[in-house]
């Protein structure tokens, strides 16, 4: 018998990252949060792709400022993932990257998964507008029958311009947009990574295709959510401990003081609480007592390497 | 003083469109169900840790898009509340226990919280986070999972979504949980699910039918083929594109599907060096699960045409017969541990070379198997028992330390067994008591005989 104990043969979907490495992106702090997001990523991918029996996620990293790299050298598994932080300055050569992906998106090249390939993941995250001619660089991009059959999703940083971005994805709707300065651009690039790798890794259901409106609109959802979320538990908060009043729509006051400082990403909602109740309280509500806190199966081993061909091993025993 | 004008807007309104920490959630039964934390999201919920009367139970909340309808979200629960009022088919169903009144555009159902040790079969058939520990805990583990079928379907339900993220093992005894029961539905009623993509019929992937029972049996031998075997039973050179797109699914899945060992069209073989392994297996099958696992994918049985398929898939009490005996041949090397499909006692082991210490074998009424430390034998196995009891044990065989082929066969039964000894006398074997195997033992119980040779 052939030893127990491989696992299953998989397809491959590979994750692409076009990230825009220009000056800007450095200027506003902006690369800093995408390093951060891919090295956060990997682990949640990594067991996205450990329990998935359908595919296993792999991932490619292209940087584009003036001219554009391969971060690692071209699409990385997830286990030996080797990364170095982008450096950001120079140009937006949007259109290289473009070319570069194109030469790229062959099964001689990167999509050689040995049980094929289920359609890729591309993900476009720019700050500014392209610096060289983008668009001859996409018309022969939109040639490649990969990048059809790709889920398309772009992040549209600060002040990028949806509509160029839109060509991209061929569609406004796939185009997420993210003030750095107040949303969580870390979570959002981690976020729409895992959705996005996490849905187009599996069959699906009667031939449906999964589009990548669907992808952004569950990122688009689970924001929402999150941020009802947090807006219900901050009100709680409120009700709970009585340190400060609302005159008004409680929801209201707090979505509004959310939108300016940002929804928290993580779980901890003390300082945002903290500050929610500063600002009620400048608003000039009533100030309000604090409420005090909140198988046995083991064959017996046998002595000689062959077996010995016993006449009867139960010679003595004549009961039976 | 603190004032709220519109406090109920927070928890009674838009902003409860997710339960969160701390919310209490009444259900149909009156109880509570106050939310601890959240343990995960899917495409259809979100999985949280309730305290449920005292007890930790998980809930099942539906995101509310995940329904179409307000009338299609009104059969779904319906249909839970159903399944609820039942109660369980059996023990290795994760089944609904309560379900919360519909507020706020949706609701959520109760149920035990997993234990543990039970992996999802995805994750135990990537290997990586945790794999079956042998053939024979994996053929174990088919064996329940086919149970449990059998169970469920005689009960009139069918499943409607088999596929890798329902089904659960613990990975070294082989037990089953099944979960996401909450499209299990009365034979004839539909829930609107159709199921995952590699593991639907291809009548349903056609479009040509909604889940039914029959469709449940063709996804079931998917997965007992996997399990197995580690490969896709339709995945091969022919079906193996570039790039998998949903057309492609839809023609290889659904409307011409080929079997990677169908013995009457080689076209589709596994792909060399992916299916490799599944090659190897597969050449050292017995015929009779060969056999079995062609006549699931055989293309007539892959075929519905004018309301009917051309040839007939196993039912679960055939694929109980072939999985119970099959799981009496695997025998494990003593000297290097490498397990062996046996099908008489000339055998060696195909990893060491030792030849493997098996003397005798056992008849029973169709066929004989030898007999080696390890084997358990089953009631199915034996005779029409009642459908709940088709795995409990009648006897098991012990080997004896350093004395190879001094096996013993214990009546595991609970009942006596009358026996004829090799000399020709009767005697009884009481419940838990053992006897030799020592070849011309004759022995009866539940009216099945058996005897040693
Ligand atoms: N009864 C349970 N006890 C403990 N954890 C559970 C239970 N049911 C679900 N979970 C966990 O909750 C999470 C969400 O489960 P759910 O079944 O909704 O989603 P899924 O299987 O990830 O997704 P999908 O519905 O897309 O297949 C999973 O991580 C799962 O392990
Ligand atoms: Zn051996």
């Amino acid at each position: 018998m052939p030893a127990f104990g491989t696992s299953i043969p998989r397809k491959v979907m590979t994750l692409f990252l076009l990230v825009d490495c220009s000056g800007s992106m450095a200027v506003s702090g902006n690369i800093g949060k995408v390093n951060g997001a891919i090295e956060e990523m990997i682990p949640l991918l990594r067991n996205i792709s450990d329990e998935n029996a359908d595919a296993e996620i792999r991932i490619g990293v292209l940087a584009f400022s003036s001219g554009c790299r391969w971060i690692g050298g071209g699409v990385q598994d997830l286990d030996h993932f080797q990364w170095t932080d982008m450096k950001a300055s120079g140009l937006t050569d949007m259109g290289a990257a473009f070319r570069e992906l194109e030469n790229r998106l062959s099964r001689k090249e990167f999509m050689d998964g040995a049980a094929g390939n289920y359609a890729p993941v591309i993900i476009l995250l720019s700050d500014g507008e392209p610096t060289d001619d983008y668009r001859s660089g996409l018309a022969v991009l939109q040639h490649n029958n990969w990048y059809r059959e790709a889920q398309k999703i772009a992040i549209a940083v600060d002040k990028a311009s949806i509509q160029t971005l839109s060509e991209f994805t061929g569609n406004i709707e796939t185009v997420l947009s993210c003030n750095g300065q107040k949303e969580d651009l870390k979570h959002l690039i981690v976020n729409v990574a895992t959705v996005s790798s996490k849905m187009q890794s599996r069959s699906q259901t009667a031939g449906t295709k999964v589009d990548e409106k669907e992808i952004a609109d569950q990122i688009r959802r689970q924001q929402e959510d999150k941020k009802k979320q947090v807006i219900s538990e901050l009100a709680h908060m409120i009700k709970e401990r009585g340190e400060a009043s609302v005159d008004g729509n409680t929801a209201a006051e707090i979505e509004s003081y959310l939108a300016k400082v940002g929804v928290p990403s993580g779980n901890d909602l003390e300082p945002t609480y903290k500050g929610l109740v500063a600002h009620l309280k400048s608003l000039g509500g009533s100030t309000g007592t604090p409420a005090g806190g909140a198988n046995g199966t083991a064959a017996a081993s046998a002595s000689g390497k062959t077996k010995a061909k016993v006449a009867d091993p139960f010679a003595d025993d004549n009961d039976w | 003083m603190v004032k709220y004008k519109n406090n109920h807007k927070f928890f009674g309104g838009i902003f409860m469109a997710k339960p969160y920490t701390g919310v209490s959630i009444e259900t149909r039964d009156f109880r509570k169900a106050r939310i601890i934390k959240e343990l995960g999201s899917g495409g259809q919920g979100t999985v949280y840790l309730v305290d449920y009367d005292g007890k930790k139970m998980a809930l099942k909340w539906y995101h509310e898009t995940t329904f179409k309808s307000i009338e299609q979200r009104q059969q779904f629960y319906d249909n839970l509340c159903k399944n609820i009022d039942n109660g369980p088919p059996s023990d290795d169903f994760l089944w609904p226990k309560d379900i919360t009144n519909i507020t706020h555009g949706s609701f959520g159902y109760i149920m035990d919280l997993r234990p543990d040790r039970f992996k999802e079969l995805s994750v135990l058939l990537v290997g990586r986070k945790a794999r079956f520990k042998s053939f024979r805990v994996t053929v174990d583990a088919m064996l329940n999972l086919v149970n449990a079928f059998r169970i469920l379907h005689n009960s009139g339900y069918s499943y409607q979504d088999l596929n890798d993220g329902n089904f659960f093992f613990d990975p070294d005894t082989g037990e089953c949980l099944i979960c996401d029961n909450d499209n299990a539905a009365y034979e004839g009623n539909v829930t609107g699910i159709l199921g995952k993509q590699r593991y639907m019929a291809p009548e349903v992937v056609l479009g040509q039918k909604m889940p039914d029972k029959y469709t449940d049996r063709f996804s079931m031998s998917v997965i007992l083929f996997m399990m197995l075997m580690y490969l896709h039973p339709l995945e091969g050179e022919y079906s193996t594109p570039a790039c998998m797109t949903a057309e492609n699914e839809r023609e290889f899945y659904g409307r011409a599907p080929i079997f990677v060992f169908d013995p009457e069209d080689g076209s589709n073989p596994p792909v060399k060096g992916v299916g490799d392994h599944a090659a190897a297996i597969w050449s050292e099958l017995p015929e009779y699960l060969r056999k079995a696992y062609i006549r699931s994918f055989t293309k007539g049985s892959m075929t519905f045409e004018n309301g009917g398929y051309k040839g007939a898939r196993l039912v679960e009490r055939e694929w109980l017969d072939v999985l119970l005996r099959f799981r009496n041949t695997i025998c494990r090397c003593p000297s290097c541990g490498n397990e062996e499909f046996v099908s008489s006692t000339d055998a060696v082991c195909a990893a060491c070379g030792d030849e493997l210490p098996l003397f005798r074998e056992i008849k029973l009424k169709k066929y004989s198997m030898p007999v080696y430390p390890g084997m358990l034998v089953r009631k199915a196995q034996l005779y029409e028992c009642p459908e709940r009891e088709a795995l409990d044990p009648v006897f098991e065989v012990v080997g004896t330390e350093g004395f190879p082929g001094r096996d013993y066969i214990v009546n595991v039964s609970g009942e006596t067994w009358r026996c004829i000894t090799s000399s020709g006398a009767e005697r009884l074997l009481a419940p838990g008591e053992r006897m030799p195997a020592k070849a011309g033992i004759k022995a009866s119980v539940f009216g099945a005989e058996f005897e040693i040779i």
